[in-house]
């Protein structure tokens, strides 16, 4: 990011484009890292993140890569929150109510929005929870080994090994799903859900 | 900033950990994902802009203000501060006459330009510079009925009547001349006898007269005794004289006798009306000539002389 301590500084002082700024900039980041952690609540989770954010604003110090840290340290924590509140613990709603629910999304819109980004989170979202995470931090949150050890309280070499075998693993993924039809719409439309998309593409193998 | 997370995150997978045989890192699909894993932000992931600005203007009303208005050391705020410093402090080096000469005028045509008066002691009959606050004022020292010297001081360009001569009601103040001068008693309307004066501080503190009475309120509207004088023999002028350039805000008459060159805390005001000598009571700054001039008190830090 441009003058990144500059924009930090003007937001620390109240200027609300600095602060929209920083949050174009990492806002995107955010969402696809908790779209694969919670990806029915993750605008949700990514809103209170912020908010816890902007408390703590004027007191950081840091550069790019520090703030980079203290955002997603925070969404760990509040993701752990999450877990351990059980708040992801789906409301039961019977059956025979559901066809006198009006549909809240629009199954052609969705799909036309899910793009290679969301599918390529998807796949990632599929590796072993460690190797998802530690993959996500170094490419989407955009995050040096260092940085991604300290939040996920490993050493850099454990960082470096669990990339590269979620990279492999994601290597074999891509070369099973070569052999397979490009999935429609209607089936990319569950991406976000939890399993869904992995369902789906599952039982176009079979 | 990073160069190229995927190109970094592959150059880093080339390491052998002995038990997973390395990527092929020529395959295309590989990077295509992880590129489009890490790729421009899309317009779904923007749409929570607007509320996440009005989470960032509520926070910021929470945040100490303090912090709001912090400027962590900016150049700006160092730029400001140090020009503040030099100014009050080479005024109060022009009041004193501690400048040398060609800095002393330099620094007086740079106050002059912006309403404060400075003129050296040595020219007490000089004329009176420009008043940005109002007209310039000027009022003679009436003689007091004891046989001292009374000065009445006029604030905020405005002119009061003052009693006859000799009354200690006059409402105009003028600094009291050096003590050379002490036995002459100018009749005729003086031109602005000098009188130094450190302005503290730029802003202007209004002053009520009321005329006849001898008596004018403070910046703060309240009535103080009158009259007041300013030891030094000059008249105070201009509107910008509430910290201390000759601006009275009350206080007890003055009888200039001696020398001294007090500077005063100009954020305090005090009153002294059974003080015989005693200076205006505002908290301002104001020096008598050098070499004949009273001093004056105020604040807490001023000292009187008689």
């Amino acid at each position: 990011m441009q003058d990144f301590r500059g924009t930090v500084l003007a937001a620390q002082s109240g200027d609300e484009e600095a602060f929209a700024r920083l949050w174009r900039e990492f806002q995107p980041g955010l969402l696809r890292y908790l779209r694969m952690k919670a990806p029915t609540v993750a605008e949700d989770l990514a809103a209170d993140i912020w908010l816890r954010v902007l408390r703590a604003l004027p007191t950081f110090e840091g550069d790019e890569q520090g703030f980079r840290g203290w955002l997603y340290t925070t969404a760990r924590n509040r993701l752990t929150d999450w877990y351990r509140n059980g708040e992801r613990r789906p409301d039961l709603i019977e059956y025979s109510s559901l066809v006198l629910l009006p549909a809240v999304n629009n199954v052609e819109e969705e799909a036309a929005e899910h793009s290679a980004t969301d599918r390529a989170i998807a796949l990632i979202g599929e590796l072993p929870p460690d190797q998802a995470e530690a993959v996500l931090l170094r490419i989407v949150a955009g995050m040096d080994v260092p940085r991604v050890a300290l939040i996920m309280d490993r050493s850099p070499g454990s960082v470096r090994v669990l990339c590269h075998r979620g990279l492999r693993r994601l290597e074999q993924r891509l070369l099973a799903l070569e052999g397979v039809a490009a999935p429609t719409g209607t089936e990319l439309a569950g991406v976000g859900a939890d399993g869904v998309v992995a369902g789906q593409v599952e039982r176009l193998h079979a | 900033m990073r160069e190229d997370p995927v190109a970094e995150l592959l150059h880093e997978a080339a390491v052998d950990d002995n038990v997973i045989t390395m990527p092929d890192l020529t395959h295309g699909r590989l990077a295509e994902l992880l590129q489009a894993a890490g790729g421009p932000p899309q317009d779904h992931e923007l749409r929570g802009e607007l509320a996440a600005r009005t989470a960032f203007r509520s926070a910021v009303q929470s945040w100490p203000a303090r912090r709001r208005l912090r400027m962590r050391r900016g150049p700006a705020v160092v730029a400001a501060t140090t020009v503040a410093t030099m100014l009050v402090a080479t005024t109060s080096l022009a009041a004193a006459s501690v400048l040398p000469g060609s800095a002393g005028r330099a620094v007086d045509g740079f106050l002059g330009s912006v309403g404060v008066d400075i003129t050296p002691p040595s020219t007490p009959a000089a004329p009176p510079a420009p008043n940005v606050g109002g007209p310039s004022v000027v009022s003679a020292p009436a003689l007091h009925a004891t046989g001292s010297v009374h000065v009445g001081c006029t604030i905020g360009g405005t002119t009061a009547s003052g009693g006859a001569a000799g009354t200690v009601e006059s409402s105009s103040c003028v600094l009291p001349a050096p003590p050379t001068t002490r036995s002459h008693v100018p009749t005729a309307p003086a031109p602005a006898a000098t009188h130094k004066a450190v302005v503290a501080a730029p802003k202007a503190v209004p002053v009520v007269h009321h005329a006849g009475t001898g008596s004018h309120s403070g910046p703060n509207g309240t009535p103080s005794t009158p009259p007041t004088t300013l030891p030094g023999g000059g008249t105070s002028r201009g509107g910008n004289q509430g910290a201390g350039g000759g601006k009275c805000q009350g206080g007890s008459t003055t009888t200039t006798t001696t020398t001294t060159t007090t500077t005063t805390d100009p954020t305090t005001t005090t009153t002294d009306p059974s003080t015989t000598g005693s200076g205006c009571g505002h908290g301002g700054h104001h020096h008598g000539a050098s070499g004949g001039s009273t001093t004056t008190t105020t604040g807490g830090t001023g000292t009187t002389t008689s």
